[in-house]
């Protein structure tokens, strides 16, 4: 059982990992391939991450691997929850008109004495 | 002459077997570091997040990132560096942010507890965390309770005093009452 959504504001470098995610929501994403893709120090990856996952927008689980046939110990990976899905896309377009540059606004010479 | 050859053949054998046993070393010391810095974020968890974020998360990743993901020395050393020192710079944060959703999940009654997947981080008492953490919190929680049952006592105390007041002044009135009441039908 995944805990229930909740509603999370997205700061730019949330918006970076959830992105991430959204580009294909099927597939298992780790710490150190978010870090990255997203250009962000585990310093503030980890923390997102733990936030995502505590809102219910992101779930865990460990690499089903014999740690000991592979030589080393199994991973944790990372999928977006589907009620995050719709959630983050609606975040994101939100985010992305208010960091959308204002309109340029064409400004009309005019010659002194000339009539507007 | 050929025993000199023979000298330098065997000097040079022993010169490279060793320069590659050095070097393996020093690969396996520098190796060493970021796990150690590791370590220093670790001890700064709370104990009970220890297991699931540093044995079951941090140390898995950083084995990949020194294993797997540079074959460059230098490169992966840096990158492990890089991992293991940017969580221990955020690691208090990590650790209350954490504890701080536990708690609100506890007390959200939207959240049946243990529905997350990190149920290991979530601790049963929500004054444990802080128990278990920093002795400065623990001092000033302990203050504060002693504060706090103080304040109890005196709450508890003024209201005693204030029923055997309010008792005394009841009966006080009670006999003037019934004493004027006595006096009027006689």
């Amino acid at each position: 059982m995944s805990p229930t959504f909740q509603d999370l504001d997205l700061t730019p470098k949330m918006a970076d990992v959830i992105k991430v995610f959204l580009e294909d929501p099927q597939r298992p994403r780790y710490g150190f391939e978010l870090m990255r893709l997203t250009g962000q120090p585990s310093g503030s990856l980890y923390p997102n991450l733990a936030k995502f996952e505590n809102a219910g927008w992101l779930t865990g689980g460990k690499e089903d691997i014999d740690p000991s046939a592979e030589g080393r110990p199994a991973r944790r990976w990372y999928r977006i929850t589907g009620a995050a899905v719709p959630a983050a896309r609606v975040q994101l377009d939100a985010l992305s008109e208010r960091y959308r540059p204002p309109v340029a606004v064409r400004l009309r010479l005019s010659s002194p004495g000339a009539t507007p | 002459m050929t025993a000199w050859g023979v000298l330098l053949f065997t000097g040079g054998c022993l010169v490279a077997v060793l320069s590659g046993l050095i070097k393996d070393e020093i690969r396996g010391w520098l190796d060493l570091v970021p796990y150690g810095i590791l370590r220093l974020a670790a001890l700064l968890l709370e104990s009970g997040q220890r297991k699931t974020i540093y044995e079951d998360e941090w140390i898995p990743e950083l084995y990949h990132i020194l294993r797997k993901a540079d074959t460059r020395p230098i490169s992966r050393l840096f990158v492990g560096i890089h991992f293991a020192f940017g969580l221990l710079v955020s690691v208090r944060g990590i650790s209350r942010r954490i504890n701080r959703e536990s708690q609100i999940d506890a007390s959200s009654p939207n959240i049946v507890p243990g529905d997350s997947p990190r149920e290991s981080l979530k601790v049963p008492d929500r004054l444990t965390p802080v128990v278990d953490g920093d002795e400065t919190v623990l001092m000033m929680f302990q203050t504060h309770q002693e504060v706090m049952n103080s304040f109890q006592d005196t709450y508890t105390a003024l209201n005693m005093e204030n029923s055997e007041k309010d008792q005394a002044q009841g009966a006080a009135a009670h006999k003037i009452a019934s004493s004027f009441i006595s006096e009027m039908t006689q």
